[in-house]
């Protein structure tokens, strides 16, 4: 059975470290052992999240946030957890953001079976292009994280057995 | 209520609105002494920034400026630049452009009425807190604005910041199967809707009527959304958008990085209820009846059934839009050549908050010298505060802290759009 999973890579490119998300998208499109791999990068309106993870097995979602941690740290979080983390995040630019949409999809019963977000503590999210030297040396290890995830097998049995 | 000389209340931050502002609200005594809408926001010089770009960049650079309505900056940029080079563009292709349009209006509406606006009427703090006891109503909701998105992805290419809209057309035309595909999915929308205008004209408003003009572009025999006939429904005006700026004026404020407009002297109000207003004999059949049944009569001044005007509105872009796709025969080219010349061009259109106005002065290979842009909010703006004075006086007997929420409630009643940067109003009530 192939796992739906999906990556989101969530934020706005022209807002610095916001775009970290997309950083992320870009490197998984750029390798092959990502081939696989289901990515897409989102401005982060949350009635779309929900409608593009409904039916996942899993979504894994890349983010920016701001908690306080120093730049360039990789908060990693399950869906439980998540509403907290993803909530913290400034990037969110419109009624409903991400971590509204994550309440709202769990009261909905509209959450994929597994949600893994990795947020990215952010030191620059001015207007602009580029992310600050921190943030981008963890695009790498998020990549690396983000694949590891969508190799790890589902607890679902496959099909037939 | 507490009756002393001074009092200096801060609001709690409120949700649900585009942009970063905070009210304040003075009392003296109990008599309102002063209503600001403070708007803070970094002021973002798109006009200043389209000075010196090609003619053809403004739909997608505007586009930018907002992510709820990023059609309605590409509809005006393109029917401003396309009146400066002396061209119209109309037949199949300014029907996609409406299209694109029904979609915008579709999923903002959407937006705006179940996750913004319907809590307050239901007595919850936001869309997940009424989710769990209106989940059928919530999930309609997300299924109407899902819809608006994915009629913006067919015709616009994307559902946020479209990328298929060019100064004289589109870049690339749907093809008759994908925009068949939609129907389906429209007929259950149109039922949808109607299901909306029912609950939410059940819900109660408060008595309020607002004393201002309202102005939106009139199209004849059509509800409006792309046109040039800008009309008060007071019908002390009727102009073409060449001669918008003329009659409106637009004003720094201290107390504000957004600009205020006001028409002869005057505050008015635009989007929803002044569409209603105007054109309300224009609405689409199921529309019609629908608005009928809720009770809306000739005119709404209540800025509390906005919710009400929006959800029909709702049912006005899904009839259009299955009006446009079951007529739909591709027109022959994508675009139409728009060959650059010196001059100036205006152009208005109804984004789903109210009427927007652009203006390009244009040198003779297209450069642009000069851009100047009027989005509804800022129209709103001194009509916001204008009920708001009234309002607070109206209600002065009430707590702060009773006050203080039933003027956020109000504010959230225009579906104002500050800016797409942030995501909070505060609200401060100052007695002294």
């Amino acid at each position: 059975m192939v796992a739906t999973a999906l990556v989101i890579g969530i934020g706005n490119p022209y807002r610095r470290d916001d775009g970290v998300g997309g950083a992320v998208v870009a490197r998984l499109r750029g390798d092959p052992a990502a081939a696989h791999v289901d990515a897409v990068e989102e401005p982060g309106d949350g009635t779309r999240l929900m409608s593009l993870w409904r039916s996942r097995d899993l979504v894994v979602i890349v983010d920016a946030a701001v908690s306080g941690a120093p730049p360039g740290t990789v908060h990693r979080v399950e869906h439980a957890e998540g509403a907290a983390v993803a909530g913290a995040s400034p990037v969110s630019s419109h009624g409903i953001g991400v971590g509204a949409a994550i309440a709202l999809a769990e009261v909905l019963g509209a959450l994929p079976r597994r949600m893994v977000i990795f947020a990215v503590e952010a030191a620059d999210l001015d207007t602009g292009l580029g992310l600050s030297p921190r943030v981008e040396h963890a695009v790498a290890c998020v990549t690396h994280a983000v694949l590891a995830e969508v190799r790890r097998p589902s607890d679902q049995p496959p099909l037939g057995t | 209520m507490t009756h002393s000389a001074t009092r200096t209340i801060d609001g709690t931050p409120i949700g649900r609105v585009e942009g970063e502002g905070r009210l304040r609200i003075e009392l003296h005594a109990g008599a309102v002494a002063s209503v600001e809408l403070r708007i803070f926001e970094p002021p973002r010089f798109f006009e200043a920034l389209l000075r010196g770009r090609a003619y053809t960049e403004p739909p997608d650079i505007t586009a930018r400026i907002c992510g709820i309505c990023p059609v309605a900056y590409q509809m005006s940029a393109c029917a401003a630049i396309e009146d400066a080079c002396g061209m119209t563009v109309g037949g199949g292709l300014a029907e996609l452009r409406r299209l694109l349009y029904c979609g915008e209006w579709l999923e903002s509406h959407a937006l705006h009425v179940y996750m913004l606006h319907a809590p307050d009427f239901l007595g919850y703090d936001g869309a997940v807190a009424m989710a769990r006891d209106h989940r059928s109503d919530v999930e309609r909701g997300l299924r109407l604005k899902r819809l608006g998105n994915r009629i913006m992805e067919v015709v616009g290419g994307r559902a946020i910041h479209p990328v298929n809209v060019r100064v004289g057309g589109f870049y690339r035309l749907p093809t008759a199967g994908e925009l068949g595909e939609l129907v389906h999915e429209l007929r259950w929308a149109l039922g949808a809707a109607m299901a909306t205008v029912e609950w939410v004209s059940g819900f109660r408003a408060p008595a309020f009527e607002g004393d201002w003009d309202l102005i939106a572009l009139a199209e004849p025999g059509a509800y409006p959304s792309l046109g040039r006939s800008v009309q008060a429904s007071s019908g002390r005006l009727d102009i073409d958008a060449a001669d918008f700026l003329a009659h409106v004026h637009e004003r720094h404020v201290a107390h504000s990085t957004a600009l205020h407009s006001s028409w002869a002297g005057g505050e008015y109000l635009v989007g929803a209820l002044a569409r209603y207003a105007i054109s309300h004999a224009a609405l689409p059949p199921q529309a019609a009846m629908a608005a009928r049944d809720a009770g809306l009569g000739e005119m709404c001044r209540n800025p509390f059934q906005s919710i009400v005007v929006r959800s029909v509105e709702m049912m006005v872009a899904c009839e259009e839009a299955m009006r446009i796709i079951d007529g739909y025969e591709a027109p022959r080219t994508p675009s139409v050549q728009v060959a650059p010349r010196a001059g100036v061009g205006h152009g208005v259109s109804e984004a789903p908050r109210g009427l927007l106005y652009h203006r390009y002065e244009l040198a003779a290979d297209g450069t642009i010298a000069s851009a100047t842009i009027v989005p509804p909010t800022s129209q709103n703006q001194a009509a916001i505060e204008h009920d708001l004075r009234r309002f607070a006086a109206e209600n002065s007997g009430l707590d702060d802290a009773t006050l203080a929420t039933r003027c956020e409630q109000l504010v959230r009643c225009y579906d104002p759009c500050i800016s797409c940067a942030t995501h909070f109003l505060d609200v401060q009530v100052l007695r002294r």
